[in-house]
């Protein structure tokens, strides 16, 4: 079960390709035929089950594209 | 089931911020993204008074909610240093790009490390000058192709690149120096360290502090985003090695330092 | 409570700096205005100010530029070549909108020229030196109490418009010891400069601030282009020329000739004047404070009366051509220049013989 949320800002991205080489967890894909309104291709969550809200994804993206959010237990 | 943010905008970033100005994949504004941490972390961003010069990075001065000084190209320790020195409470640093601080700005670099001051500098290496689009920089490396060195950077004509890190430490009036990256998100962290120890530096007031952070810049490099990183991690890191220079926390250390 | 002293015009420069709240100085070693960075270098740090060397005139005029951004009163002296290295940052001031009083202290050019006194920089000075064109007012004390007036003056407008603001001396007027009185001249209550740069936190608004010169790149409120703020900065260019305007008229009633001088040419006009008044001659002078605004109407008007006039100035012509402009073809403009030195050495000087010689010669 995933235990983070990520959150894409297409407006903001500029398909740079980092979050996918960063995710250890392979969760961010960049897609083949998925385009921001700049035209940019787009990151798509492949498989946000394995999600740990590390963050590094949006700690490393440049264009602050990227949020991730925790889920907690209350 | 409720969730909590991990990581989005930085505090200090502006709702909505300015333009946003950078090319994909350039790692400015990652290194904005630690600068802003730590100023957040320690407390210090509604006493900061940033200095940027002229450059790509530059462009943060209408992101972040900080009071943003756009000096002279070259001469932002030359304004910050006025600023510290008439409003001593204040953390002054400055945002500067090689050729800003080290090319048309060698000058007022040296004069700064020579006097001390107690002003620290996050100077962007990307190894050529980015906005005018990707010229000779003195941090260029040898043999990569430039706007202006376009058989590639040859010693016999334009010299070798410069390690600015290594030459501010040599000067007794720096306190601090060190050389990051931002290639891995374990340099991030180091990187973030760094910068850390080099406005701590400043508030303990002990001279001037100076970090150097190696940044991708794939239009004027003409390589993809990832294959920047590659590059950093290999040719880069090789001539400009990581690692802290200098780290004294006295100025009576600084005095008697070689 | 003013105090009486005996001390050179260079010295001056301090003393009036001091007494309008200046925080901080500045400067950079080049003859012949030494004394002015010495002054500050031990009267300021005793009294808490901020006195800098930096490491060129480059150096200091940025230095400058950040020192204003944050709100202070600064200023720098300099002289020829120092001044040409300042031109592009005294651009940036006038663009970003930052007031500081920058004291200019000829010396004899072009190039490395000579260390000793000339009025050759009037043109950089009064018509931009720097990119761009731009305007900034240049005030042209005639004595050592004037030095000391002009620069508290000089402050009060520079933070009245939020202009650099140039004090245009030379190397005579900075050696030569006169007497003054040392006094605070009231201009009414300091700007607070709620635009200044303090730190977030430190602001009354608690919002953040930005200062930039690159105002077409990165435009910033209330103008939303370049040109909407390049039409402000214009008015504001129209404001100072309408009522900053500053001149000394002596003995020009009447007169058939007229000369014209600022500096210590104006000084030897003047003797000049009263040794042709003592043999009769109808002749008088118009002495510009402010060179920028330059009083065109006034002499304008005397031209109209048939005036002829006569330049005084130590240099190969640059004063002269306000003049022609004023006089707008309507009387001849002569010139007793640097070529007219009683010796041909950077250390003669326009002596006021000469300058009766040629009065008569016009008449």
């Amino acid at each position: 079960m995933a235990r983070g949320e990520i959150v894409i800002n297409e407006n903001n991205c500029r398909g740079c390709g980092y979050c996918q080489a960063f995710c250890k967890r392979g969760c961010l894909v960049m897609s083949e035929d998925k385009f921001s309104p700049l035209g940019y291709i787009l990151p798509i969550l492949a498989d946000s089950d394995k999600c740990n809200a590390c963050g590094v994804c949006g700690q490393m993206c440049p264009h602050f594209a990227i949020e991730v959010c925790k889920f907690i237990e209350n | 089931m409720n969730k909590k943010k991990v990581c989005g905008n930085p505090k200090i970033w502006k709702d909505p911020p300015g333009a946003a100005m950078y090319c994909p994949g350039c790692q400015h504004p990652v290194i904005d993204r630690i600068i802003s941490e730590v100023l957040e972390e320690m407390d210090i961003d509604g006493k900061a008074i940033c200095v940027v010069g002229v450059g790509c990075h530059a462009f943060v001065q209408i992101s972040w909610n900080l009071d943003v000084l756009s000096s002279a190209h070259g001469r932002a320790l030359d304004s910050g240093t006025a600023i510290k020195r008439l409003n001593p409470d204040a953390i002054v640093f400055t945002v500067q790009g090689d050729g800003d601080c080290i090319g048309i700005g060698a000058g007022a670099f040296i004069g700064a490390m020579i006097r001390g001051e107690k002003i620290t500098t996050i100077m962007f290496n990307n190894t050529n000058y980015g906005t005018t689009g990707g010229q000779l920089a003195p941090t260029t490396l040898l043999g990569q192709k430039t706007a202006t060195t376009p058989h590639g950077r040859d010693a016999a004509l334009e010299g070798y690149p410069v390690h600015t890190a290594e030459l501010a430490a040599t000067f007794k009036g720096t306190a601090y120096s060190a050389r990051g990256s931002v290639h891995t998100p374990a340099d991030y962290q180091r990187t973030k360290r760094y910068i850390k120890t080099a406005f701590q530096k400043q508030i303990d007031g002990v001279g001037f502090s100076f970090v150097e952070v190696l940044s991708a810049c794939p239009p004027n490099w003409h390589l993809s985003p990832v294959k920047c990183l590659k590059r950093i991690g290999e040719d880069i890191v090789s001539e400009f090695p990581l690692g802290e220079f200098k780290n004294e926390d006295s100025t009576e250390r600084l005095s008697k330092s070689k | 409570m003013a105090e009486k002293m005996f001390v050179q015009g260079n010295e001056a420069v301090g003393w009036g700096a001091l007494y309008c709240g200046c925080d901080g100085f500045f400067g950079y070693p080049i003859t012949p205005q030494n004394e002015v960075t010495q002054w500050f270098a031990h009267e300021f740090p005793k009294r808490g100010k901020v006195f800098l060397q930096s490491q060129s005139e480059v150096g200091s005029i940025n230095m400058l530029f950040g020192g204003a951004a944050a709100g202070f009163r600064v200023m720098t002296s300099t002289s020829g070549p120092g001044w040409g290295l300042m031109q592009e940052t005294i651009s940036h001031l006038v663009a970003a909108e930052l007031p500081c009083v920058i004291v200019l202290v000829q010396r004899g050019g072009p190039g490395a020229g000579s260390i000793r006194h000339a009025q050759m920089d009037y043109i950089t000075a009064t018509r931009g030196g720097g990119q761009g064109g731009y305007k900034n007012i240049v005030l042209a004390p005639g004595s050592v109490q004037e030095v000391h007036d002009l620069i508290q003056l000089g402050f009060h407008l520079a933070d009245k418009y939020r202009n650099p603001l140039v004090i245009l001396t030379d190397g005579i007027l900075g050696q030569v010891s006169e007497s003054v009185e040392v006094k605070t001249i009231d201009f009414g209550p300091l700007d607070k400069k709620p635009w200044a740069l303090r730190g977030r936190e430190r602001q009354e608004d608690g919002k953040s601030r930005i200062v930039n010169s690159a105002v077409g790149v990165l435009p910033l409120p209330p103008y939303p282009n370049y040109i909407s703020w390049l039409k402000h900065i214009e008015e504001k260019y129209r404001e100072m020329e309408g009522s900053e305007l500053r001149y000394e008229i002596y003995q020009a009633e009447g007169a058939d000739l007229i000369l014209v001088a600022y500096g210590y040419t104006s000084r030897v006009s003047k003797e000049a004047v009263n040794m042709a008044r003592a043999e009769g001659h109808k002749v008088g002078m118009i002495r510009p404070i402010t060179l920028w605004p330059f009083p065109y109407s006034v002499i304008r008007e005397k031209a109209m009366l048939g005036c002829k006039f006569l330049v005084v100035e130590d240099s190969l012509g640059l004063l002269i051509d306000d003049v022609k402009i004023g006089v707008e073809g309507r009387a001849d403009v002569h010139l007793v220049g640097i070529l007219d030195r009683h010796i041909p050495t950077d250390g003669g000087m326009i002596m006021p013989g000469r300058v009766f010689e040629e009065i008569k010669r016009l008449l």
